[in-house]
């Protein structure tokens, strides 16, 4: 069973059905008691940082992903579900991320590229990886955003080049995270989602 | 580096007869109703099936926001593999809400692109990038000037909440003469978001056009039912022309 945090601006529902069509079981979740049994949590995109920030402060998700992190559960975060993943965004600075993982999410240069950086680019492997099994070393996806993570040797899976070398895939310990759309992103998204129900 | 996108656009108005009612997919010339080509949700199956860049799905009707459009988008994307954007008389926040929770990724404003107000609302909950500005025009517009026309476009205050700009000349609409590329341009030089061409295009040569000119993505209607090119024989095409884009998932 997979529990997808519904933020009110997630596209949760996307993710939903990407499971359901693979045969996994998967239920959308908006407070911390139904998680008390959760295993395996998916964080959706869609949104802006400050928003996504406040719903899991205010609803106290934050506190239970915590304790479930912890305690080994394992996270998959998706577009601004990975960002949040972080320490922090530039989009708002006033609101904090889940401080998984040590980094911050910058704007793109709209003087370099077009920003947002909307539509199918390529994603290079740079560490193997359970979530990425069964992926060549390099492979389109679907991406929509504004804002990235910055490329960090120890925790970066794979990157993409838009001016500048951002991280695609991250993962530290039982987190991880893909700037991506998997459930979007046709044959190798659903390779994805599928690794990470079977991690 | 991304993909040159091609996007087939899907349009649909309701219907209701004494066996059934629901939507139904059309074509249109200048916006208006020219010819009904099926159903919408076999053709969006169509579609997936060539592995497709993006859909855009949009419900004809302008004035009234349908409930019932939340249903057939719903029912898309319990099936939908690739990215979907979804347009149609959304004047409410409200309206976004529930087009997103149906499972759209994207939404298009093009009536409604002077309501600063919704627009900041949209963006602040779900992102700029999900917000694609379709820009509606017809050559009527154009009479005074492109310069003019821009700079009404400009006062509407809509450049700095876009997610992506959408070009649509609705003279050229179902014509198959070639698309307005005219305003690329000038929106270009005031705005760094992706640029989206649409209505007239009727050849291989013509998509490669947009995309020399520095479009990144074209929608498709007329073209892909009028032809029997699939967006997959046209990845080939245009991959020959030496254009950047997707030819395998």
């Amino acid at each position: 069973m997979i529990h997808i945090i519904g933020s009110p601006s997630s596209n949760a529902r996307g993710v939903y059905c990407a499971y359901t069509d693979l045969g996994v079981e998967a239920k959308i979740v908006t407070n911390p008691l139904e998680l008390a049994h959760a295993k395996k949590i998916v964080l959706p995109g869609v949104g802006a940082f400050g928003e996504l920030s406040r719903f899991l402060f205010e609803s106290k998700l934050n506190v239970s992903l915590q304790e479930l992190v912890e305690s080994g559960i394992k996270v998959l975060g998706i577009c601004l579900g990975m960002q949040i993943l972080g320490e922090s965004s530039e989009e708002s600075k006033e609101t904090a991320g889940l401080k998984f993982l040590n980094l911050e999410s910058r704007k793109f240069n709209a003087l370099e590229s077009r920003v947002p950086h909307t539509g199918w680019d390529q994603v290079s492997i740079y560490k193997n990886h359970a979530i990425l099994k069964g992926l060549s070393t390099e492979f389109s996806a679907y991406f929509s955003h504004s804002y990235y993570m910055p490329f960090q040797d120890d925790l970066s899976l794979a990157v993409t080049d838009y001016g500048v070398a951002f991280t695609s895939v991250v993962a530290k310990g039982n987190v991880v995270g893909v700037q991506f759309h998997p459930e979007r992103s046709q044959g190798n998204g659903r390779k994805i989602l599928s690794n990470f129900a079977d991690w | 580096m991304l993909y040159r996108r091609l996007i087939p656009k899907i349009v649909v108005e309701s219907f209701a007869s004494k066996d059934s009612k629901g939507f139904r997919s059309i074509l249109t010339r200048s916006y208006s109703p020219y010819r009904v080509v099926g159903d919408p949700l076999s053709q969006i199956k169509i579609q997936q099936s060539n592995l497709v860049d993006e859909i855009m799905l949009v419900n004809r009707v302008r004035s009234e926001f349908d409930l019932n459009f939340c249903n057939l988008v719903l029912q898309a994307c319990e099936f939908l593999n690739s990215p979907l954007l979804v347009g149609g008389a959304i004047t409410r926040t409200l309206h976004a809400d529930m087009i997103f929770d149906a499972g759209a990724d994207k939404i298009v404003i093009g009536q409604n692109r002077g309501d600063r107000k919704l627009l900041e609302n949209i963006a602040t909950k779900y992102g700029v990038q999900s917000l694609t500005i379709s820009v509606d025009y017809t050559d009527k517009d154009l009479e005074s000037g492109f310069e003019d026309f821009f700079r009404r476009e400009l006062s509407l205050g809509y450049l700095n909440l876009a997610g992506e700009l959408c070009l649509n000349n609705i003279s050229k609409d179902g014509r198959g003469e070639g698309p307005d590329l005219t305003l690329v341009d000038i929106f270009r030089s005031e705005t760094n978001v992706p640029i989206v061409v649409g209505c007239g295009i009727s050849t291989v040569n013509q998509i490669a056009q947009c995309f020399e000119i520095g479009c990144d993505a074209v929608t498709l209607s007329t073209f892909l039912s009028q032809t029997d090119q699939s967006i997959k024989q046209l990845r080939s095409h245009l991959s020959l022309l030496g254009v950047h884009i997707r030819t395998k998932n």
